[in-house]
């Protein structure tokens, strides 16, 4: 088990501690966003908005996370080249039904990671609303580093 | 994505739609009756005359056992896709509640509902632009929280939040709050309702102001009388509803401006695109039906049809309520917190207080219609 799985988020915060604890154990540092997919059930609350509005709102949710994408992969890579840390970066798609935290713990046990750093309150789309770290630490099937603040990795 | 096919899209349905339909069936056939003649306290049917429990609220309860208890908090995938026809079973409802009405009679109603309406939803945005500038929430969560306290909760929010910018998960924060605060009125208000005497036309005019979400309006009104008739809850309820979500779009355009006046950047949208973009085209058909109805299309007062319609429309709901318990997830709702939740809770329970406080000083026991 090898290799530091640094969850991105809006937050940033695991950026540095990820890339500092990468470097302490002389391992690679994987970046990793999730793109989750729960967001058309979450609204499924509402009853009778247009499907247009809907649409609309699931459109816009998808822009977002694209542009969160981009710049948090530029942010994670070039701390990283700072830092003088080897990474990589990866982007991931939660099943229908999946939640974030899920797969977080699914890309960690089939990389055979040997830490997760993810930032705590994870802010990443709805995942403060579905336990976040919380269920991250009950899954994950290796340790897991929570960063409450933003630290320098360089 | 699998494309499964017309008949593949069917079968994934029917096990969920299934288990929705079979558990309001043996709610309305052994659980009520039972409830109603299970002798409890010394008093027959105790259940149902003390804690006031129906059908309709029983539906929306069993449906949030089988999501928190017996699913473990996720709707399972043999369930999940008849379990989404849920939206489709409520808006198929609402469109066939048009028949209910009469233009006459709307025209009776609505010059009340249009005041009542108007006067709170500006009244909340106003207050949530305040109360949340005091707060120190984001100017774009004030847009969110002002357009779902003012209007229609979740429906408003989601139509305001790409205007505005909002983080998607601040608006997922917003959701839980209106929520949670509309999960809570749902259940207390039939309560309050019968405390305090009220009369279908006041009670269906409370609720239709001060509930956040609209749907909840729709189960509150069912909760406090579950017949589907002219002068019933739900008719008054929902002639507030359809002009609450007609309002949709005029709140989002307002609110869009208000934004624009400190974000430079911000995309500039016309009144004309976000009616285009916004308007719920399924009041269109709630209309139809009451232009049916007024011109008697559907035969008069308890035909065999309006009876037959009136039926459909409670399974109807039954069903969509089942499977909308189900979309409650409480642990999510837990969750709610931070200045979305303050603002929200500030602004809901102004709203809910006075509107009662209105609604008894003002509007009479019997209606006009």
């Amino acid at each position: 088990m090898t290799g530091v799985l640094v969850v991105l988020d809006e937050s940033g915060k695991a950026i540095g501690q990820g890339l500092a604890l990468a470097r302490e154990l002389g391992q690679r540092a994987v970046g990793l966003f999730v793109y989750e997919r729960g967001w058309n059930v979450y609204i499924g609350h509402d009853w009778l908005s247009g499907s247009n509005a809907r649409a609309t709102f699931l459109e816009y949710v998808e822009e977002h996370e694209k542009a969160a994408e981009a710049e948090l992969k530029a942010r994670f890579l070039a701390e990283a080249q700072a830092a003088g840390v080897e990474a990589q970066f990866e982007a991931i798609c939660c099943d229908d039904l999946e939640h974030l935290t899920d797969a977080v713990i699914r890309e960690a046990r089939e990389g055979g990671y040997g830490h997760i750093v993810c930032a705590d309150p994870l802010t990443r789309g709805l995942s403060p609303r579905r336990g976040g770290t919380a269920a991250l630490l009950r899954g994950a099937p290796c340790p897991v580093v929570l960063a409450g603040q933003t630290v320098a990795a360089a | 994505m699998e494309d499964k096919g017309i008949f593949g899209k069917i079968a994934a349905i029917l096990p969920g739609l299934a288990f929705m339909v079979g558990t309001l069936w043996v709610l309305r056939t052994y659980v009520e009756p039972w409830m109603a003649s299970a002798v409890l306290f010394g008093q027959k049917g105790w259940l149902i005359k003390v804690t006031h429990l129906n059908y309709i609220l029983l539906a929306i309860i069993v449906g949030m056992l089988y999501r928190n208890v017996l699913f473990g908090g996720k709707i399972p995938a043999w369930a999940e896709e008849g379990f989404r026809t849920t939206r489709l079973f409520i808006k198929a409802g609402v469109i066939m509640l048009g028949s209910l009405y009469t233009i006459q009679s709307l025209a009776k109603v609505g010059g009340v509902a249009i005041l009542l309406i108007m006067t709170f939803v500006f009244g909340t945005i106003f207050f949530v632009m305040f109360f949340g500038r005091l707060m120190g929430m984001e100017r774009s969560m004030i847009g969110v929280m002002g357009a779902a306290c003012g209007v229609c909760g979740v429906s408003a929010a989601i139509a305001t939040s790409p205007a505005v910018k909002a983080k998607p998960s601040d608006v997922a924060l917003a959701i839980a709050t209106i929520l949670g605060f509309g999960i809570m009125t749902m259940f207390i208000s039939p309560f309050i309702g019968k405390a305090l005497q009220m009369s279908d036309y006041q009670f269906g005019a409370w609720v239709g102001t001060g509930i956040l979400n609209s749907g909840q309006v729709l189960a509150t009104c069912l909760a406090f009388n579950p017949t589907i008739a002219p002068g019933t809850a739900v008719a008054y309820g929902e002639i507030w509803n359809v002009v609450r979500v007609i309002s949709i779009p005029f709140v989002v355009f307002f609110i869009t401006m208000w934004y624009w006046r400190a974000e430079a950047e911000a995309e500039h949208m016309s009144l004309g695109r976000i009616l285009k973009e916004k308007f719920p085209v399924f009041v269109i058909g709630f209309f139809g039906m009451t232009f049916l109805s007024s011109v008697g299309a559907l035969g008069a007062e308890g035909s065999n049809t309006l009876h037959l319609m009136r039926d459909v429309m409670s399974w109807i709901f039954g069903i969509g309520l089942v499977g909308q318990g189900a979309y409650i997830d409480i642990r999510e709702i837990k969750t709610a917190g931070g200045k979305p939740l303050k603002v929200g809770l500030a602004a809901g329970c102004l709203k809910y207080a006075v509107a009662l406080l209105i609604v008894m000083l003002f509007v009479s026991k019997e209606s006009s219609f």
